[in-house]
């Protein structure tokens, strides 16, 4: 399904890298088929044809 | 009048019998928390059941009513809450054992606005936790049972509301719909419910799970009491950012009948994904009964219905892994691992694919907009299964095998993309469970969406059932 592929030692890095704690080794086997399956949901959003829209946010200089 | 017939009154017909003083809010209150101990032992679908303040609240509504202060369709009405809304006083779980002991020293906007409105606050109700998944299970509190058979799921993430509605246990529940939260339940469950337009009911007081796609809105068994809470809830409130000045009309009043000229489109695109063909038939013979109503009814097509789960599953995990992070990672072991595991892996969603997934979200807003210049509403199933046994993960829909998740939100997504109102309506049964069509409709346009399902609901029986609990 991903066309984005994330080695398990890069995926482990990137784990590091967002503070989380990688030593349940069960868990992160579990955690690192879930973040491919999320890969694959990104990369057919990099699909999506976006031209030069805009994102859609909620910022608005008055509120607050 | 019986315990059980009070409870399965609808919220308009009990409070007309209130303003009559025929019927008391304690009396009310009184068969409602029976109700909750005959059904509550199979159902769960209580975090924090209500205690002496429910009906310390009634014996006030009886005497202000007694006295000449009625205050209005919601006085002493049972309402019960998802255990996301903030009630000043009372604990606020959010669905995890995490903050079990956590109490609001403030009311939410919708806690305030009910109590404002004479409403009896009937405790909190159960969630899938933190409101990150479709099923209502719960590993924390336990999982929610589905009233018309309790080995199924209730759907989620408003599981609790969906039963407790469903059940007579409260006359309206509130959830919230972040992906199908309030319609998932309540077509699985038999209600009406509605996720009113992004902006339109104030998120202040409500936990979150992603910001830019959380919606409260109301669950009951008829459209007319969703009406008569969307009333109550509706409204600019300068302490949400996200909260919209627009005009909010009398929904109750809105409730004309007729749809006569209404041009209603059905997407060529929710047939080609797996469905149900006994769901499918039941949705084709709901649009037939809006066409007798004199509604126009014609396929139009979407095409990008189809990206709605790239575009939200994106924006949702990247949000919600915003919001939780740092408890995540202190306390990780403590969330339900599937739970935890989907948070994690927003974690690695890069700012830039969130962003992506932001532009892709304007371009599918613009195209239903364009859609709904040619017609006033959108239907279709709400869901393209009955309520799935609990515990399954895995679906077989028509002979395809699809994940549980994907498939309970796959035709609700794309409103919470859009932000536009969404209502589905029980519109049939399928080995004795219900079945939900979904009607949408403009921004901010509540009114037709919902006479539209007031129409349906007159004319046909679907939502006078009661499940056999």
């Amino acid at each position: 399904m991903a066309d984005i592929e994330l080695s398990k030692e890069a995926f482990l890095q990137m784990a590091v890298l967002q503070g989380l704690d990688t030593t349940d080794g069960a868990h992160m086997d579990v955690l690192y088929g879930h973040v491919q399956e999320i890969m694959g949901t990104i990369a057919v959003l990099r699909k999506l044809d976006l031209g030069d829209t805009e994102p859609a946010n909620t910022f608005s200089p008055n509120a607050g | 009048m019986d315990t059980a017939e009070l409870c399965f009154l609808s919220a308009d017909r009990m409070s007309q019998l209130i303003a009559a003083k025929e019927v008391s809010p304690v009396e009310v209150v009184q068969a409602h928390l029976e109700r909750i101990e005959a059904t509550e032992p199979v159902l769960n679908s209580f975090i924090t059941r209500p205690g002496d303040e429910a009906l310390e609240a009634a014996r006030q509504a009886e005497s202000e009513i007694q006295s000449g202060r009625y205050r209005g369709p919601l006085h002493g009405i049972p309402v019960g809450l998802k255990d996301l809304y903030y009630v000043k006083g009372v604990r606020n779980t959010s669905g995890s054992r995490i903050y079990d002991s956590f109490v609001p020293d403030y009311d939410g906007a919708a806690a305030a606005r009910l109590k404002e409105a004479g409403a009896i606050l009937m405790g909190k109700l159960n969630l899938h936790q933190f409101a990150f998944g479709p099923t209502g299970l719960n590993a924390d509190y336990g999982d929610m049972h589905n009233p018309w058979d309790p080995t199924r799921l209730t759907g989620g993430s408003s599981g609790g509301s969906g039963s407790a509605a469903a059940a007579g246990q409260c006359a309206i529940t509130l959830g919230t719909d972040t992906g199908g939260s309030i319609r998932i339940p309540s077509a699985l469950c038999g209600l009406a419910g509605i996720k009113p337009t992004y902006g339109r009911v104030s998120r202040y007081g409500l936990a979150p799970l992603s910001w830019s796609l959380d919606h409260p809105g109301p669950m009951a068994r008829t459209v007319e009491d969703c009406a008569l809470a969307l009333k109550v809830l509706a409204g600019y409130d300068p302490k949400d950012p996200a909260s919209a000045n627009e005009p909010v009309p009398d929904y109750r009043a809105a409730l004309t009948g007729d749809i006569r000229g209404l041009r209603i489109g059905v997407p060529k695109e929710y047939f080609e994904v797996p469905l149900d063909p006994q769901v499918r038939g039941a949705v084709m013979d709901a649009l037939e009964v809006l066409r007798d109503l004199g509604a126009q009814v014609k396929e139009v097509s979407w095409p990008m219905f189809h990206d709605s789960a790239a575009i939200s599953t994106t924006i949702i995990y990247a949000e919600a892994a915003a919001h939780h992070r740092d408890l995540l990672l202190s306390r990780g072991r403590e969330y339900d691992p599937s739970v935890r595991w989907r948070l994690e892996v927003g974690l690695f969603i890069s700012g830039a694919d969130y962003l992506r997934a932001l532009r892709g979200r304007a371009i599918y807003a613009h195209k239903a907009k364009e859609l709904l210049r040619d017609v006033d509403l959108l239907a279709g199933p709400m869901e393209p299964v009955v309520a799935p046994t609990i515990g399954a993960e895995n679906l077989q829909v028509d002979g395809t095998a699809v994940g549980a998740i994907g498939a309970l939100t796959q035709y609700a997504r794309p409103f919470n993309l859009t932000g536009y109102p969404a209502l589905t309506v029980p519109c049939g049964f399928s080995g004795g469970l219900p079945i939900g069509l979904q009607l949408a409709g403009r921004p901010f346009d509540e009114a037709t969406v919902l006479n539209a399902g007031y129409s349906y609901q007159q004319a046909t029986d679907w939502h006078t059932r009661r499940p056999p609990l």
